[in-house]
């Protein structure tokens, strides 16, 4: 039986415990200038956002995304109803019937989506600063290869990005962006505009950028951070509890065991 | 039991040794907990050699597997019931949950990242509740309780980045109290398993 006493001492600490785990997360997420989770593991390690050049903070547990393509086949010369995405799903787009304009001698519309590191495009207007990936969005009717230049009635254009979105942004060639009517969809870190243009999107953020504190190869680091870590294994376990043993009184012999005198010769 | 006996055992020196509880980890033990922080931490270095899935499945067997198999340590009397520290240890990841709510930067709800996030929660806690608490109870729970839950939010480091350390050293404290409250490292796999799943779903 736990005396009361003693248990409800034992969940006061607990209590504290969990409200300094809350003000932690709380000081987290306004410091981190990032998504935070609560905890997680396992699959948290598999990064969500998959970068073309991913920040520090993701380390090398990045998954670069990959370009790929979609074709719409025309039906009765028409297009479909039909929503295609990039391969990592990170663009979404979706178009209502009869949106690509026909074009003689073709019945397919290839739609392609290739992700670019957003350093390689026009720059996000200052304070804010690209979110994610910027993704080239090009729309040819096959055979011929001729260019979509415009849909005929608007579809949507949804992106998902690593942090709290601000607004879509669209370049025809990737150099100047115009930002474009954006709806969150949600969560803040997916959103949506109308699509009426092949070309470049781009999604940008308020947020400030977490920097590194310590820049330098990632796989010197995590080599670097296993090291400390396993220092620290053998300071927990050897160093710091033998160094306790030494400074601890000896305790006195304890009543009813039995004693035994060894009498020591003297040199 | 052992350690008593040594205890009572003469010494070589023909004097009795001193009655003091043992503060040295087994050697085996710090060997076991050091490679398991390894690997641990080098999870993004890990995930170099193949597939995530399958890398992160195996890591995580065989953590649960040395966790659970392990040699118990010294036994730690439970201070209080397990309901109200599990509800406790449940709700401070709840609240977690809904500040950080709005950043749901994490992958999809599918049965496999569901499976892979429970195994994960159990391994760790086997892992750092178990083994490594347990082995440097020795020590006396304070530093069982600060050492396991140190070296929890350290392998962290590698894969979300320096700013989770204050965040998992916290919810190591959490995990390690429950630990200590139960003398039970189920109790704080239940939770860890339930704040991931909050995370996830």
């Amino acid at each position: 039986m736990i005396p009361t006493g003693r248990r409800r001492r034992g969940l006061r600490g607990g209590v504290a415990l969990a409200g300094l785990y809350a003000a932690v997360v709380v000081a987290t997420g306004l410091t981190a200038g990032h998504a935070v989770r609560p905890l997680l593991d396992g699959a948290g390690i598999q990064t969500p956002y998959r970068w073309v050049k991913p920040p520090w903070y993701v380390g090398s547990a990045n998954v670069k995304p990959t370009a790929g393509h979609t074709d719409i086949t025309f039906v009765n010369g028409v297009s479909p109803l039909i929503g295609v995405n990039s391969p990592d799903a990170q663009v979404i787009i979706n178009l209502p019937a009869g949106a690509l304009p026909a074009h003689a001698g073709d019945n397919v519309v290839r739609a392609t989506f290739t992700p670019v590191d957003p350093a390689r495009v026009g720059k996000v207007a200052k304070p804010n600063r690209a979110d994610g990936n910027a993704y080239r969005v090009d729309m040819t009717y096959q055979p011929s290869g001729a260019p979509v230049t415009r849909t005929v009635t608007s579809g949507n254009i949804v992106m998902v990005v690593p942090d709290e979105a601000a607004k879509m942004l669209f370049s025809p060639d990737g150099k100047q962006w115009d930002e474009l009517p954006t709806q969150t969809l949600g969560d803040p870190n997916t959103v949506g505009s109308a699509f009426n243009t092949p070309g470049y999107y781009l999604v940008d953020t308020a947020l400030p950028p977490f920097l590194n504190p310590n820049k330098g190869s990632t796989t010197k680091r995590t080599v670097g951070i296993v090291l400390v870590v396993v220092a620290v294994v053998l300071l927990l376990g050897y160093v710091l509890p033998t160094a306790l043993r030494r400074s601890r009184p000896t305790p006195a012999p304890t009543r009813g065991r039995p004693t035994r005198t060894v009498k020591r010769r003297r040199r | 039991m052992s350690s008593r006996r040594a205890d009572l055992a003469p010494a070589s020196s023909g004097a009795l040794p001193p009655r003091t509880p043992p503060v040295v980890a087994p050697a085996a033990a710090v060997l076991a907990a050091a490679v398991g922080c390894g690997l641990l931490t080098a999870r993004p270095l890990l995930l170099g050699i193949g597939r995530p899935g399958p890398v992160l499945t195996v890591l995580f067997v065989g953590l649960l597997a040395v966790g659970v198999l392990w040699p118990a340590g010294p036994h730690e009397a439970p201070q209080q019931r397990v309901l109200p520290v599990l509800l406790l240890g449940i709700g401070a990841f709840a609240v977690g949950r809904v500040l950080t709510a709005g950043s749901p930067a994490v992958p999809a709800a599918t049965p496999f990242v569901i499976a892979i996030n429970s195994l994960a929660a159990v391994a760790e806690e086997a892992f750092f509740r178990r083994l490594v608490y347990g082995a440097l109870l020795a020590g006396g729970p304070t530093a069982a309780l600060l050492g396991s839950s140190v070296l929890f939010a350290a392998v962290h480091v590698t894969v979300y980045g320096a700013w989770v350390l204050p965040l998992d050293l916290a919810a190591g404290l959490v995990l390690g109290w429950q630990r200590q409250a139960t003398g039970s490292w189920a109790v704080p796999a239940a939770t860890h398993v339930v704040a991931n799943l909050l995370v996830v779903l």
